[in-house]
């Protein structure tokens, strides 16, 4: 048993002569084989996309590590590399808003339009008296629904209800906001009702009414920007919704993570949304979480009222950094070692640099060899970051001139945000 | 100067056990990764001792198996999240010199998985546990986010919501919602579609249903209660769900290994209260996976 580890000492002692010998040589062969050449990144092509003026971010940083770090990794062969998705598309069959505990007292008007729809009641925070109030939570046997259109006896509210969720039950199940909720009846008509708390409520509370209604064919469907600019004024958004061809008369609302609020004035241009940014607190307050738009809307479609809210996410981020156009690139014996990259920025912050090294096969088509990333803390004195390749792999991929840098990105670690990105970066010419 | 790097080598060949574990020292290691939620026993609240005991037989040494305890509350790159979450499994992996681990996650754990193996240069300790690893195996992951947390998000939602002092609403709950994982799946996590591979096998268990007959006795593993509860909530999601997460969420990252009803017992669906416990030989399926 003792004379295993006596083995691994050695063995480790003979690998570490070899490696020191083998540095020895390399060093020698350096002198030799290694050349620098210099190029220029390639022009941006569609759905590349970058940084024209750096600006200072104000906010915290979310990753201030002063570590250097580089990874290099082969990617699966089936791997094709494209631009990333620049937009997200939201759909919604509900609709949500917001009243007051006096306003649920007297009766809240719903317009409803389908049956077993869910109605889902919950307590929300609000600051709006300048202190902050925590709404309580609402018993579900407190709750009525009355069926405005309807003034005969089958209006009643029990015959409107199918069943009733309470906040234990749906906390258990994920829905984590103390909130209480019914099932419409499966016989309950499309139309207006009124839904009331009996119990009384803090006159000046706030609770968000959910009305939500499964496989409704009334979808309002939202697609907007993933990235948002702070130098940006204004966010491009499409809406629509699913059989009905009414003019979409919407609202916007700008969210932050933080959960505050600002309408959004907008501009209609041939189908096209334009939401204008606020001139102040445009930004959120913090590098963590997503700004969110919110689109509220309603219509007439077929004679039944129909109202939707949806709401998408976006990155706002300052633009930080822009990678400058000439690169070094190391060779060694034929084979591209390292590729060194200068960054303008406005301000110190840790950024990264990733991409995909392609060589070409006895074909002539493009393969991937490896994907390299780095990382690092960059000051306006030493901007500079070097992405490193893998002569080995390189070597054992069989793959050779010309060299390609595909799908080169450039992200800020600080905002969490992605700053450039470029599909065919870099012709790698000896 | 030639020296100086000989030293460094030598300091490295004899102060990292990962040097020598590709020799001979390597070893194989299980690690339970809970979903979202502040843990601090998650051997007992959030898994069950039943369940990690059956699991860990399967692996080569079961005594190589360690139960994570962490804030994932948080969003999922915090230091309380998946710092934690890297201290323990780099803890872990040095002391038992493992080179060869697998990762069982749950719900939102597989999500702080994924931001580590795709973001090697975020932090030091996750380029070695990136190294350690050899596959994830990812129950019921929230890949895709899930409506219902985008429904807890609706409104003016501040940070001390009746929601978040009771503790159930929180930053790691925000980052689920839908768009908000559509954004981090485009951008800084790997796996998905049209994005580059994890670079390690991400194998998913899907649930695709819940079972809540109050005559079923399926029913009544892990819980009744929250069985009711689950089917209240199948309104706000696809017709294949399991009842938090829609079937299309949980496989929008990695492969599937398997949809609950193809190999559990009865063919019987895994509710997400379920997909975490010895429900229906879910754990004798990974362990003889393993």
């Amino acid at each position: 048993m003792n004379i295993f580890p006596l083995m691994l000492v050695t063995l480790s002692i003979s690998a570490l002569l070899i490696a020191c010998q083998d540095e020895t040589v390399t060093g020698a062969q350096d002198t030799q084989a290694q050349s620098f050449t210099q190029a220029s990144l390639s022009a941006p092509q569609q759905g590349d996309f970058s940084v024209t003026d750096v600006t200072e971010p104000q906010l915290p940083p979310i990753n201030s590590s002063r570590e250097s770090l580089s990874f290099i990794s082969v990617p699966a062969k089936t791997l094709i590399i494209s631009p990333p998705s620049d937009s997200h598309s939201s759909s919604s069959d509900e609709y949500w808003t917001t009243v007051t505990g006096a306003e649920l007292n007297r009766g809240v008007s719903l317009s409803i339009s389908q049956a077993s729809s869910v109605i889902r009641i919950s307590p929300r925070a609000d600051t709006s008296s300048g202190a902050l109030m925590h709404s309580q939570s609402i018993s579900p046997d407190k709750i009525q629904l009355i069926n405005l259109d309807n003034k005969s006896s089958a209006s009643k509210s029990s015959s409107n209800i199918h069943s009733l969720a309470d906040p234990q039950a749906l906390a258990t199940a994920g829905l984590t906001d103390n909130s209480s909720a019914l099932i419409m009846s499966s016989s309950a008509k499309p139309g207006k009702y009124q839904l009331k708390v009996s119990v009384p409520l803090a006159a000046k509370s706030s609770y968000l009414v959910n009305v939500k209604e499964k496989h409704s064919p009334y979808q309002l469907k939202l697609t907007s920007k993933f990235r948002v600019s702070s130098l940006s004024r204004s966010l491009d958004f499409n809406i629509s919704l699913t059989n009905s061809d009414q003019p979409l008369r919407p609202t916007a609302s700008l969210k932050h993570s933080d959960g505050s609020y600002q309408t959004l004035k907008l501009v209609s241009n041939h189908g096209q949304w334009q939401a204008r940014l606020p001139e102040t607190l445009a930004m959120p307050s913090s590098n963590q979480g997503l700004s969110e738009i919110q689109i509220d809307m309603q219509t007439r479609v077929n004679g039944i009222e129909v109202i939707r809210t949806v709401k998408t996410a976006f990155k706002q981020f300052v633009p930080s950094a822009k990678i400058q156009q000439q690169v070094n690139t190391r060779w060694r014996e034929g084979v591209p070692v390292s590729i060194a990259f200068n960054l303008d920025i406005a301000a110190q912050g840790r950024f990264a640099l990733s991409g995909y090294l392609t060589g070409s096969d006895a074909s002539g088509q493009d393969k991937t060899i490896l994907k390299t990333e780095s990382a690092n803390w960059l000051t306006l004195d030493n901007s500079a970051m070097l992405l490193k390749l893998d002569p080995q792999l390189i070597q054992e991929s069989g793959l050779s001139a010309p060299f390609k840098l595909m799908g080169l990105e450039l992200k800020d670690q600080g905002q969490m945000a992605r700053l450039s990105y470029q599909q065919e970066a870099l012709i790698l010419e000896q | 100067m030639k020296n100086y790097y000989k030293l460094i080598l030598l300091g490295l060949f004899i102060s990292s056990p990962l040097i020598f574990s590709p020799l001979s020292y390597g070893a194989s290691g299980i690690v339970f990764i809970h979903g979202t939620g502040n843990q601090t026993d998650a051997a007992t609240d959030y898994w069950s001792r039943e369940f990690i005991d059956s699991v860990r037989q399967g692996m080569p040494e079961p005594a190589n198996y360690e139960v994570i305890n962490c804030n994932f509350d948080q969003y999922m790159w915090d230091e309380a999240a998946a710092g934690c979450l890297a201290n323990q499994l780099h803890t872990f992996i040095q002391h038992k010199n493992i080179d060869d681990l697998i990762m069982l996650t749950h719900s939102n754990g597989g999500n702080i998985v994924r931001w580590i193996l795709s973001n090697p240069t975020w932090d030091s300790r996750y380029i070695d546990i990136i190294n350690a690893t050899s596959r994830v195996i990812a129950l019921a992951p929230s890949s895709g986010g899930t409506p219902l947390a985008d429904a807890v998000n609706q409104g003016s939602v501040f940070e001390t919501t009746l929601g978040w002092l009771l503790g159930y609403g929180s930053d790691a709950v925000k980052q689920q919602q839908v768009s908000w994982m559509s954004y981090y799946n485009s951008t800084w996590l790997n796996g998905t579609q049209n994005r580059p591979t994890l670079g390690k096998p991400f194998e998913v268990v899907v649930g695709s249903d819940v079972d809540s007959a109050i005559w079923d006795g399926d029913s009544y593993c892990a819980g009744y209660q929250y069985q009711v509860a689950l089917e209240t909530t199948q309104n706000w999601l696809d017709d294949c769900s399991d009842g938090f997460l829609e079937c299309s969420s949980q496989s929008a990252a990695g492969t599937v290994w398997f949809t609950d009803k193809q190999k559990t017992a009865g063919r019987e669906p895994l509710s997400h209260q379920q997909s975490r416990r010895a429900c229906f030989n879910l754990d004798s399926l990974i362990r003889n996976h393993i």
